[in-house]
Order: C-alpha cells, then structure tokens, then sequence
C-alpha cells in the first residue's frame, strides 16, 4: 500500500485532473477523444497519433471487462439459486469458478454454456445501452443503486471485521492477518519495480485515469465549468469505494479462509479471480446471506454497467466525432467488434489470454498513456498554459505544489518507473521468458491482436484527419451530438 | 496486522475521508446548500 499511497498523490491525483482538463479543452474544439485533443494540444502532425492509445486501451479493456462484469450477473444469479452455499474451501470454490468459466469440467459445471449466456446477456445489455443512448436512465438507476451499493459494503465491511478466526485449527488465518497483508508497510517490496507498475496500475484502474475515458466525459462540460473540484471529488469518492470499503472486504475475506498463500495462488491464478472466490464466502457467514449476496453481485453488475459504456464511449465518440456516423452506425461497429474479440478473452481464458491483455492494457498500457498525455498536455501544450487550463474557473484552489508535481515530479517518475520497469524485468515479459509451451501461441495471439487493433485505429486516425482537412476548406460541415 | 499497519491505515482512511469531507462540503456550498442539509 506505500507505493499505492505514493502513486496515488504523485501520479493519480495529478493525472486525474489533467484528463478533466484536456477533456474540457477538447470539447470546447469539438473533439471528444485523444487524437483529436492532442491535435489541437500540440500542433504538429503526429499529434494525432499518440492519441490511438487513448482509444485502443478504453476500447481493448471493454473487451474484457464486458466478460468479468458477467461474472457479477451470473454470481448474482448463483447467490440466488444457492448454488455456491456449501462450499467453504479455496479448491472448491476455485473448482466451481473455473468450471463455470469454461477453463474445466466439474459437477457444478460443463462447457461454457453457463459463462458464455452470461455474457451475451451483458453484452446486449451494454450495446443496447450505447443504441439507446438511454445512459440518463442508467444513472437514474445508478443513482439510487450505488449509495444501496455502499450502504451493502459498510455492511459487509462490519461483517468482515467481527469474523475474526474462521478455523480455529488455523488461527494464522485470520481477518486480522488480511488486514496486516493489506495494510502492514513491506519496505523490502519497495525495490522492485515490478510492485511499483502494479502500485500506478492499479490506480489508474481505481481513478480511471491512463485509459482516454475521463477526456470523454470532460469533453461534454463547458468551457466557464470547474474541473479542479470534480476531479478531485472523483478521485476521492473512488478511492473511499475501493481502497477502504472494497480493500477491508475481498482480501481480508481471502486471507481468513485461503491463508496467505492461497490468496496469493487465486490472485496468481487469474487477476479477477479473487473477489469471485472470496465473496461467496462471507455471504454464507451472514443472516439472509443469499439475498444479500443476490443483490451484492447485481449491484456490481450495475455498476459494471455504467463503467462498460464509459469505456466504450471513447470508441464511440471516435466514431461520430471524426467519421461522422450516425449512433446507429457507430453501435453497429462497436458491437460487432465488441463481440468479435470477445471471442478468443473468453475460449482461451485458460491459456492466459485474459490476464497478459490486461496486463498489456490495464498495467502497462495505462500507464505508458499517462506518461504520454502528461507529456503532451503538460511540456508540449506548455506548462503555464497546462496550469491555466485545470485552474480556470475552479471552484477550489489547487496547491501551487501540484504545478511542479505536474511539470516535473510525474512525468519524470513515470518515465523512471517504466524505464526500470523495462530494464529488470520488461524484456523477459516483452519476450514470452515466463511463458509455457502450451499457453506461448495464445499471448502471442494477444500481441497479434492488439497490434493490428493499434494499426487498424492509427489507420483510421490517418483517414479521419484528412477528412478533416476536408472540413476545415469547408468542403463538408461537422456535426456533433453530445450523447 | 503491526503498528506500523495500523498506524498506516489510520494515515491513508484519514486523509481518504478527509478529502471526500472537503468534497463533499465544497459541492455543497457550490450547489447553494447547506452540507448539514
């Protein structure tokens, strides 16, 4: 958590406030995503194309954070139906997750029948809501769901605490060595850069930041409208939800039923595993557990939801921003895609595919855009015109400290946290060391996907800017329809 | 858990509640209501 905290202040909090900022300035010149703000950010025809990482890392992790969040809408169905109830080991519950993931037969579940109408479930629902443009009716939903959401994890948070000792056989498994793992300073990890890039990726995921979506949002706000109060309050709300409330329930859970070492195993085992395992857990160790644990799992559903659309809508503002298409059109292509490379996150779950994606996107990619929009928005933009744009019309003041932070400390950092990053252990990922035999065609699919994602979208970029010299001689009329 | 761990999460929960008291209180103000309301 010391590398958390210490990204959390030097790079999540500046970075946040950066995006609102160049969200705002894009919208303001009719731009909704990155290449189009870093277009008129830093006038120079590459511009453009640094801003691709901004839609490939939003579009890239849609792809599978659509799987993960069915798993929330199918265990919500499971918590329903008690399909769960019963199993109190991590080799069960392991065994009924991977099962009803396809990765292996077991009595609870065959094949990826279960996994796979879960999903398509999810999926319609997340293009339905993109066709619709009905989001003023999931917020609405939202609105009321979410504060039921952090009223549940109080709750939970309480239930957790008074667990103690599940086994008294094994008193070292305890809620009190969960919150130690999470909480207890491990300065001898602090050398290793590896913690360090898991530390900023795990805050950008919880800040959202790094990905390109927060400029899409912030491209719909107007010009005179603080971004220095709502970005902060959105990082303070995020990291009140999933730091204090999420961080005292899934993995002092874990470590009071797993141990230590079996927590580690489920993490290792598949990077969203664990909230799958040990969630199950607590809502048997409660009163109305299986009502709790119904609507526990829909909540989240929910709020995947609403985050589904907010990481396809850069994708999507891409589209009718700078092609012109109609929402119609652009859903129809956003879907397709969405479910054409859904595909191999959700057969080759077992080979990988899944977790070396989102280290790719949600590790590394987020935090090698961060370095590249803070660059852009704070060195190439200017550093005083940067300041200018977050503090205009501010309904707070921003610590004058945060200029430096902005123009030295993060940018630097950044590159010091990747360069070390490539340096002890980045060449060994880049080139498959740690990879087995069996699962090395799978990761290079990843690659292979990815890449031409990334040629695809730099290749629309090139497309949709040429076309846009077109509409600067006014040969055709730009239309922009906020959603 | 340590001292230290405590004396940690007494530190982060701290000044994660703080910042979302100082939100919350500003929003407030800037909508024209009362936090207390």
């Amino acid at each position: 958590m010391v590398p958390y905290l210490v990204a959390l202040l030097l790079f999540g909090i500046p970075l946040m406030w950066c995006e609102w900022a160049m969200g705002r300035h894009g919208g303001v010149k009719g731009h909704g995503t990155t290449p189009g703000i870093f277009y008129h950010l830093w006038h120079n025809p590459v511009a453009k194309y640094f801003g691709v990482f901004g839609i490939l890392i939003t579009f890239g992790v849609g792809v599978y954070y659509i799987y993960v969040m069915s798993w929330t809408l199918a265990y919500s169905f499971f918590s329903l139906t008690g399909q769960y109830m019963g199993i109190t080991s991590q080799t069960e519950m392991s065994l009924f997750l991977h099962s009803f993931q396809g990765v292996q037969d077991s009595v609870y579940f065959k094949g990826y029948g279960y996994t796979y109408f879960f999903y398509l479930i999810s999926l319609a629902l997340v293009i339905y809501v993109l066709s619709k443009g009905v989001v003023k009716g999931l917020e609405r939903l939202a609105k009321y769901g979410m504060p039921i959401l952090f009223i549940f994890a109080i709750i939970l948070m309480i239930r957790v605490f008074t667990l103690g000792t599940p086994d008294p056989a094994m008193p070292e498994n305890s809620i009190n060595a969960g919150m130690g793992f999470m909480w207890n300073p491990d300065f001898a990890s602090l050398k290793d850069p590896k913690v360090w890039l898991a530390a900023a990726g795990q805050v950008f995921f919880t800040l959202s930041v790094g990905f390109g979506a927060i400029q899409t949002y912030a491209s719909y706000i107007r010009k005179k409208d603080d971004v220095a109060l709502n970005g902060l309050s959105t990082a303070a709300t995020n990291t009140f939800a999933e730091v204090i409330l999420g961080g005292s329930i899934g993995i002092p859970i874990a470590v009071a039923f797993f141990g230590v070492a079996g927590t580690l195993a489920v993490a290792k085992g598949g990077a969203f595993n664990l909230g799958f395992q040990a969630m199950p857990l607590i809502f048997q160790k409660m009163p109305l557990g299986q009502v709790f644990g119904t609507l526990w799992f829909f909540l989240l559903f929910v709020a995947g939801i609403t985050s589904a659309v907010a990481i396809t809508q850069p994708f999507m503002a891409f589209l009718q921003d700078e092609f012109q298409l109609t929402r119609r059109k652009a859903t129809a292509i956003t879907g397709f895609l969405l479910f054409t490379l859904g595909q191999p996150v959700i057969f080759f779950l077992k080979h990988g595919f899944l977790d070396d994606m989102d280290f790719w996107l949600g590790t590394f990619g987020v935090t090698f855009f961060a370095c590249i929009e803070v660059i852009v928005f704070v060195w190439l933009f200017g550093p005083r015109n940067a300041w200018e744009e977050l503090t205009s019309g501010a309904d707070i003041k921003v610590p004058k400290i945060f200029f430096y932070i902005l123009t030295y400390v993060t940018p630097v950092l950044l590159f010091v946290l990747l360069g070390t990053w490539l340096y002890q252990s980045g060449l060994d990922t880049i080139l498959m060391k740690n990879v087995s035999k069996a699962d090395l065609p799978y990761v290079i699919g990843v690659r292979a996907m990815l890449l031409l994602m990334l040629v695809g979208m730099g290749l629309g970029i090139k497309y949709s800017f040429s076309h846009d010299r077109l509409l600067k001689r006014g040969v055709v009329r730009e239309v922009r329809k906020p959603s | 858990m340590t001292l230290a761990g405590y004396l940690f999460l007494i530190g982060f929960w701290g000044m994660v509640l703080g910042l979302n008291i100082f939100c919350y209180v500003k929003l407030m103000k800037k909508n024209g209501k009362s936090p207390s309301a």
